[in-house]
């Protein structure tokens, strides 16, 4: 019995890869690093081991996001800087001019000539900011059984209604039992005329 | 605390919010290709229409109600997501986008219940669609709130484990399957009813580390976290993609070469974009294509690993990489139905001048030609494999505009 039991199984003397064969010429641990910076390390490794002084080859770390600086770039070709980089300031834009909550804003296209009186022509792309809540005399996007308008919320004594501003138009009352909705505030207009 | 921020039916709510009349009517919206029912509204449920349905399958009692058919307009439900997301990180401290339509936040406030709501009528004013709230110390029981409140129209879309009446959510947790946990799938519950633990309750009052024995480490964790001890932190940072896929079934059937060629360089486009927006590179990839598995006799399918000798994120070098595993692998005679690349052995891209491959003048390329898609269209540039309006492209009879990303296609008001 004693005899089988040692031709099977156990540890086996002088198996295995002899101490300090391996690529680094001693032993090695398992540590946990990020998959993706396991190709840094590596070279890292082999970096050093190949120069085996005290000289270490640093690696780039890797950027997640670049952040955007206002660059001087001035060239200073005598010792004069600019006397306008201390000053710099970023330029105008236009989406922080219009547009107050990025979110909750939407661009709509007017068709026809109901809002001509408050500046606001055909192919007009007006500026809807839905956080804003409406009142009277505003400009509103309103949505009636399904059909959205852009008109001026006015107010009598039977409740709200839509204001044109133009002349030819007829305000629009709100039935009863119709849908009716403001879906955002007009806030501002853009026209392109080339 | 945790919540758990869902939009209700999110691409029915998408397409309702600029089709106002669909408003109580029962609508769908399909997946690529128009092939299945991927978004129901509620009426639409209580048709009977079930999620994932084949839409032919569904094509009787959709005619009959008068179901409102959309095809699916990403464009349009990834800008809505964006919206959501970029709110919810203004109501929290800490933010986990968990898909398109859901998001963990961290929260501390003095009454949940009410934040909850806050949380509800601040996302329907500002952005325009419905949300459920799920609040709890757990993920995972975050979750289960939020499925309450989305069922059980009683709670007002708002559910928290701390202050809605315990009671009320014991009685729940009792009806509740096991199958409805987050991370629990039919054949895990399966497995779960065969041992007797047929509800939330039940697998909430079992030893965790007898479950721990019987299946693995992810369901004492579950035990844990149904016991309000958190297991799963929230992860604002999201860790590195392992793999980008971009494949598509076709609208109809290819059997020519250069249909083919447009639709691979067409995904290699697709796919090197995501690559750099996330600032990563890859040195392999895997082309395949296969046969229509449902009308065809034989299931072929054509699958080739290909290498590239260093990580690149640059898209001609991918194109060219691909366009060779095209050459190898593509037979004549087969009609096509589906093919796809996917790119693997990622790598965040280290610094640009020392690790490209191609150089820094054609990384330079690659983000010039994808500012010049952003500004204008994305089909403005394309590689010369690829045609405006390709045979392959994707079969969409009904899709809506993207109101909130085209010039073109905004939405009008008179």
């Amino acid at each position: 019995m004693n005899n089988k039991k040692n031709q099977k199984g156990g540890a086996r003397k002088g198996a295995g890869r002899k101490k300090g064969s391996g690529l680094y010429a001693e032993s090695t641990k398992v540590v946990r690093i990020p998959i993706s910076r396991i190709g840094d390390v590596k070279s890292f490794l082999l970096s050093t081991k190949k120069t085996n002084s005290n000289v270490v080859n640093f690696i780039q770390p890797s950027v997640q996001k670049p952040v955007p600086i206002t660059l001087f770039s001035h060239k200073v070709p005598a010792g004069f800087p600019s006397p306008a980089d201390d000053h710099a300031e970023s330029r105008l834009d236009l989406n922080e001019y219009l547009i107050n909550q990025t979110e909750s804003t939407f661009f709509v296209r007017i068709k026809g000539d109901s809002m001509i009186d408050a500046g606001i022509l055909d192919n007009d792309i007006v500026i809807v900011d839905r956080s804003k809540s409406a009142a009277i005399n505003d400009i509103v996007l309103a949505s009636i059984d399904g059909e959205f308008t852009v008109k001026v919320l006015a107010k009598n004594n039977k409740g709200p209604y839509l204001m044109p501003a133009n002349k030819e138009f007829k305000p629009i009352h709100i039935e009863e039992g119709s849908q009716f909705e403001i879906w955002g505030v007009v806030t501002g207009s853009v026209r392109k005329f080339k | 605390m945790i919540a758990l921020v869902d939009v209700n039916n999110f691409y029915v709510s998408c397409e309702r919010l600029f089709n106002r009349s669909l408003e109580h009517a029962p609508v769908v919206v399909l997946s690529n290709n128009d092939g299945c029912i991927i978004s129901r509204s509620n009426e639409a449920k209580a048709l009977g229409i079930k999620m994932g349905m084949p839409f032919f399958q569904a094509q009787d009692l959709i005619k009959k109600n008068h179901v409102h058919v959309y095809s699916s307009n990403y464009p349009l439900y990834a800008d809505m997501s964006n919206r959501v997301m970029q709110l919810l990180a203004h109501l929290s401290q800490d933010q986990e986008i968990y898909s398109i339509d859901e998001s963990f936040l961290k929260i501390n406030q003095k009454n949940y219940l009410l934040y909850g709501q806050h949380i509800r009528t601040t996302v329907l004013k500002n952005v325009g669609l419905p949300v459920c709230v799920g609040i709890a110390k757990t993920k995972t029981l975050a979750k289960l709130a939020n499925y309450m409140a989305k069922k059980y129209p009683m709670f007002n879309g708002v559910v928290c484990f701390s202050e809605t009446n315990s009671k009320t959510l014991t009685k729940l947790m009792c009806e509740i399957s096991v199958g409805e946990l987050w991370g629990v799938g039919v054949r895990l519950k399966n497995r779960l009813n065969e041992l007797g633990i047929l509800t939330v309750h039940d697998l909430k009052t079992a030893n965790a580390k007898w479950m721990k024995q019987m299946f693995s480490i992810n369901i004492e964790r579950m035990v844990y976290e149904l016991n309000d001890i958190e297991c799963y932190p929230i992860e604002s940072i999201k860790p590195d993609q392992k793999q980008i896929v971009c494949s598509r079934s076709f609208g109809q059937k290819i059997n020519r070469y250069e249909d083919m060629a447009d639709a691979v360089a067409t995904f290699v486009q697709r796919a090197s974009i995501k690559l750099r927006k996330q600032r990563l590179t890859a040195k392999q990839m895997t082309l395949f294509m296969r046969n229509n598995l449902f009308s065809s006799k034989h299931r072929i399918q054509h699958v080739i690993r290909l290498q590239h000798y260093d990580y690149t994120d640059n898209h001609q070098q991918l194109l060219r990489l691909a366009m060779r595993g095209l050459e190898k692998i593509y037979h004549q005679g087969i009609d096509y139905h589906k093919a796809g690349i996917v790119l693997g052995d990622l790598r965040r891209s280290v610094n640009l001048n020392q690790d490209y491959s191609a150089g820094p003048q054609w990384h330079h390329l690659s983000n010039t030609i994808d500012a010049i898609r952003d500004k204008y269209d994305a089909n403005i540039i394309m590689s010369g494999w690829q045609s405006k309006d390709g045979k392959w492209n994707m079969k969409q009879s009904n899709k809506s505009f993207r109101f909130t990303t085209s010039w073109q296609e905004l939405l009008e008001a008179s």
